[in-house]
C-alpha cells in the first residue's frame, strides 16, 4: 500500500479539476504567472496569489527534512501538488511558543483551503484558533480538537504498527532466510526490540510489539532494551549487538534516527533488521541488505487525502477525528526493497490474517497508540 | 578625541583603530551601529538576490513585517519586550563587569517558578479581576526571587571560591533546562495536557488587552520592560549600591581601594540579573505561553539577550532602542517565511548577519577596553 499505487488508483477515478483538464502542468502554470508577475512588478503585493488552490503546512518543533515525521507529512502535500493548481507554503516554526500567532497569521489571510499542523503541541493553540477561524479547514496530526467541524484530526494508531511489525518478526524468525551473508536461525525463536527514549510513547510501541510476536509465534522470545536517546546510533547499536550475542535475527527498532545503529548492528553481525514508520529500505538504503520490512504510517496519505477533500469541497468526509488504522488502510507492513517476492508466503499470510482480524475486532491491545 | 592623535607613528595601526572605538562619543557609536545595521542588510539582500529571489520584495517584506500593520507592530513588540528585558538582565551584569551568561537559565527557573505558583495558589483565592491581578503579583515575585537565586548561586561561587562565573553559568543553564525538563514531564505535568507541559494558567490570569488586540501581547507587559529599564537606570547612576557596581566594571583594582567590598558586589550584581531574568521568564509565561511547556523547545532570549546588551554599550537606556531593533528583525522574520517562499535558513542567516555587523563594533571596544589597548591615557 504505497503512495504510488494508491495515487495512480485514485488519479484515475477522481474528477478531472478545472486546472489540470487542460495539458498545463504545474511548472509550466508557475512560469508563466511568474513571467505575469515580473510584468505587474510595480504594486508591491504580499504574495503572488498564482495558484487556484494553497495549503499551509506548519511544522513540529523538530522541522522539516527531518527524513520522518515532518517530511512524510509535506510529501501528501507535494504529492496532490503534482495533480492540483496547489502552491504550497512551508512553515517551519521551531518554537512552541509561537504557534498561536503563526496559526492566526496564516488563517488570517484567508487564503488557504487547509492549513496543516504536525504534532500534538499545536493542539493547545489550535483550540482557541479554530473557533476564533471558524471558516478555516484546519488539519491537525496527533490529536483532535472535540467538536470542531472545521478541524480534521489524525490520530496514528502506533500500537497497531507496533503489533504488525512483531506478527512480522515472530513470523520470519521460525523461516529460513539467507541474504548477501546474513542469515536467521530457524531452530530457536529469539526476535529483538531497540527503543530510543525509555517513555510512554515508545513503551507502547514495545508492548505492542511483543504481544504481535506472541500472537503469532508462542514460543518466541523477545529481548528488548533502550539506547536511551533518538539521535545516538552507537547506544541503539550496543542493544542490537547484545541482543544478536543473545540469539536475536531480527531486531525492529522504534528509536528514529538512533534506528540506524540497529541496522549497522544486524549488518555487521549477519542478521536481519526491520524498519519503523517509514520504507527504511529506501530512507536508509545502505542497510538496504538487512532490512526485511517495514511497518509503516501512511501520514502522506493522510494529508494527501484531506487536502484534496478540501479542494474538492468534500470537508465533511474528512472533518472530525480520524484514525490512521489498519483499518482505513494507513498503517501497514511492507517488504524491503531488497527482499520483494523472495520472503515466505507465511509472511503475507500472517499479515492478511492481523489486518482482518483488525479490522474484525478480534485483536484488542494493552496499549493505545501513546501509551499504555 | 584629540588625546589620539596620527601624528604618534610608533602606534600600531590595532591601538589606532581600539583607540578610536573606545574614545567614539554616544552619536559616533549610535552612527556606527546605524551604518552597520544599513551595511549588513544591503549584503542580505545581494545574497538574496543571489538566491534567486526578489531583493525589492525582501526589503520591502522586512519593514511591512516589523511595523507594517497592527499585527506586525504587535507581534514586533512582543518580542522586544523579551529582548529589552533579557538585554537588560545581561547588561547589568555585563557593566558591573560579570560576565552573567546564565540568563537563560535565569529565564527558565523564573518562568516555572511562576506558573507553578500561580497555579497551586489559584485555588484559595478569588477568580475574577482581583484574582488575576492577585496572581499575576504572586506569580511575578517568585519568578523574580527564584530568578535572582539561580543568579545568586553563581555569583556566590565566583566571589567566595572563585569559580569563573562563564562556565558556571553555562553549566547552570544544562542544569536548569534539564531539571525543568523533567518536572514539566513528571511532576508539574498538567493532568489534561496532551503534550509536555503544565497545566494552564487560569483564564483570568493574563495581562489586559489595551491598544492591541493580540491573544500573545499586551502593552502591560511592554510597560514592565520600560519599567524596569527606568528602574535599573535609576539604581545605576543615582544609588551608592549602583556606584559601585559600575565602578567595579569600570576599574575593579580602584573600586576595592576606594572601598567597594568586591565580593559583596559580584554576589549582589548577579542577583540583580538573575532578578532581571526572573521577570523576563514571568512575562513570558503569562503573556505568551500560559502555561510552562519543556525549556529546550523555547526561544534562546536568554542568549540573545546578549547581542541586545553589546549592541546597547550595555547601557540599560541603550537597550530599549537594541531590543526593538531585535523584535523588529525576529518579527520581520517570521512575515517573511510566512508570507514568501525564502526559506526560514536565508531569512535567519540575514537576520544572523546584522546581529553580527551591529554588535561586532561594540565587541571590539569591550575587547580593546579589557585589553588595554587604545593609548596610553587609558
Amino acid at each position: 500500500m504505497s503512495r504510488q499505487t494508491q495515487s495512480e488508483g485514485d488519479s484515475d477515478a477522481r474528477p478531472a479539476t478545472p486546472n489540470s483538464a487542460g495539458t498545463v502542468d504545474r511548472r509550466t502554470f508557475l512560469a508563466s504567472t511568474a513571467a505575469v508577475g515580473a510584468v505587474g512588478l510595480a504594486g508591491c503585493a504580499d504574495d503572488e496569489e498564482g495558484a487556484e488552490y494553497n495549503a499551509a503546512i506548519i511544522s513540529s518543533p523538530a522541522g522539516f527534512d527531518d527524513n520522518a515525521f515532518n517530511d512524510n507529512a509535506r510529501d501528501g502535500l507535494r504529492e496532490a501538488a503534482e495533480e492540483y493548481d496547489l502552491d504550497i507554503n512551508d512553515v517551519e516554526e521551531t518554537e512552541e511558543a509561537e504557534y498561536e500567532s503563526v496559526q492566526a497569521e496564516l488563517a488570517e489571510q484567508d487564503l488557504y483551503d487547509v492549513i496543516v499542523m504536525v504534532g500534538q503541541q499545536h493542539y493547545d493553540p489550535l483550540v482557541n484558533n479554530s473557533e476564533t477561524y471558524p471558516d478555516q479547514n484546519w488539519m491537525l496530526i496527533n490529536d483532535h480538537v472535540e467538536g470542531a467541524a472545521n478541524v480534521s484530526g489524525w490520530i496514528e494508531m502506533n500500537h497497531e504498527m507496533s503489533f504488525l511489525a512483531g506478527v512480522a518478526a515472530g513470523t520470519l524468525t521460525t523461516e529460513s532466510i539467507e541474504h548477501e551473508g546474513s542469515s536467521t536461525n530457524p531452530d530457536e525463536s529469539v526476535v529483538g526490540f531497540v527503543g530510543g527514549e525509555d517513555i510512554d510513547l515508545i513503551n507502547a510501541f514495545e508492548t505492542s510489539y511483543i504481544e504481535g510476536v506472541e500472537w503469532v509465534n508462542d514460543d518466541a522470545e523477545v529481548l528488548t532494551g533502550y539506547g536511551g536517546s533518538f539521535s545516538d546510533t552507537s547506544a541503539a547499536n550496543d542493544v542490537a549487538a547484545s541482543q544478536i550475542d543473545d540469539g536475536a535475527d531480527i531486531v525492529w527498532h522504534a528509536a528514529s534516527a538512533a534506528g540506524g545503529g540497529a541496522f549497522s548492528a544486524a549488518q555487521s553481525n549477519d542478521r536481519f533488521a526491520l524498519g519503523v514508520d517509514v520504507d527504511q529500505s529506501i530512507t536508509e538504503d545502505q542497510y538496504a541488505d538487512v532490512i526485511l520490512g517495514s511497518a509503516v504510517k501512511a501520514l502522506n496519505e493522510a494529508t494527501y487525502d484531506v487536502v484534496t477533500a478540501a479542494m474538492d469541497g468534500d470537508w465533511g468526509g474528512v472533518s472530525g477525528e480520524r484514525n490512521l488504522s489498519i483499518e482505513q488502510g494507513g498503517i501497514d507492513f511492507i517488504t524491503g526493497q531488497e527482499f520483494e517476492g523472495s520472503l515466505p508466503a507465511a509472511l503475507d499470510e500472517n499479515l492478511e490474517d492481523a489486518k482482518d482480524a483488525f479490522i474484525a475486532g478480534e485483536i484488542e491491545l494493552t496499549c493505545g497508540p501513546t501509551g499504555c | 578625541m584629540s588625546s589620539v592623535s596620527d601624528t604618534d607613528e610608533s602606534k600600531s595601526r590595532l591601538e589606532r583603530i581600539a583607540g578610536y572605538l573606545l574614545d567614539a562619543t554616544v552619536l559616533e557609536r549610535i552612527g556606527i551601529a546605524v551604518g552597520a545595521t544599513a551595511f549588513a542588510l544591503l549584503i542580505g539582500l545581494v545574497i538574496v538576490a543571489l538566491a534567486g529571489y526578489d531583493p525589492f520584495r525582501f526589503a520591502t517584506q522586512l519593514v511591512v513585517g516589523a511595523f507594517g500593520s497592527e499585527r506586525a507592530i504587535a507581534r514586533t513588540l512582543r518580542f522586544s519586550t523579551l529582548f529589552v528585558l533579557a538585554g537588560l538582565a545581561v547588561a547589568v551584569a555585563f557593566r558591573a563587569g560579570v560576565f552573567n551568561i546564565g540568563v537563560q537559565g535565569q529565564f527558565v527557573v523564573g518562568g516555572i517558578a511562576c506558573v507553578m505558583s500561580i497555579i497551586w495558589t489559584a485555588p484559595y483565592l478569588p477568580t475574577g479581576t482581583v484574582g488575576g491581578v492577585l496572581l499575576i503579583g504572586i506569580g511575578v515575585v517568585n519568578a523574580i526571587v527564584f530568578g535572582g537565586l539561580y543568579g545568586a548561586l553563581p555569583g556566590a561561587l565566583k566571589a567566595y571560591a572563585g569559580a569563573n562565573e562563564i562556565i558556571t553559568t553555562i553549566m547552570l543553564n544544562f542544569i536548569a533546562i534539564g531539571v525543568v525538563g523533567w518536572l514539566v514531564n513528571g511532576p508539574f505535568r498538567g493532568e489534561e495536557a496532551t503534550s509536555v507541559r503544565t497545566e494552564q494558567l487560569p483564564d483570568y490570569v493574563a495581562f489586559p488587552q489595551v491598544v492591541f488586540s493580540d491573544p500573545n501581547f499586551s502593552v502591560v507587559g511592554f510597560g514592565i520592560a520600560v519599567l524596569s529599564v527606568i528602574g535599573v537606570a535609576f539604581v545605576l547612576t543615582r544609588t551608592r549600591y549602583g556606584y559601585d557596581m559600575v565602578t567595579s566594571g569600570y576599574q575593579a583594582t580602584a573600586a576595592r581601594f576606594s572601598g567597594v567590598d568586591s565580593k559583596q558586589t559580584i554576589v549582589a550584581t548577579m542577583t540583580l540579573s538573575g532578578m532581571i531574568a526572573g521577570l523576563t521568564g514571568a512575562v513570558f509565561a503569562i503573556m505568551i505561553q500560559g502555561s510552562y511547556t519543556d525549556p529546550a523547545g523555547i526561544g534562546n532570549y536568554g542568549f540573545d539577550g546578549i547581542a541586545v546588551s553589546l549592541l546597547a554599550a550595555n547601557n540599560p537606556i541603550g537597550v530599549v532602542p537594541a531590543g526593538i531593533l531585535f523584535g523588529g528583525l525576529e518579527s520581520a522574520g517570521s512575515h517573511i517565511q510566512i508570507r514568501s517562499d525564502v526559506p526560514v535558513q536565508l531569512i535567519n542567516g540575514i537576520i544572523g548577519l546584522v546581529v553580527l555587523f551591529v554588535a561586532v563594533p561594540e565587541l571590539f571596544r569591550m575587547i580593546g577596553a579589557r585589553m588595554g589597548l587604545g593609548g596610553d591615557d587609558r
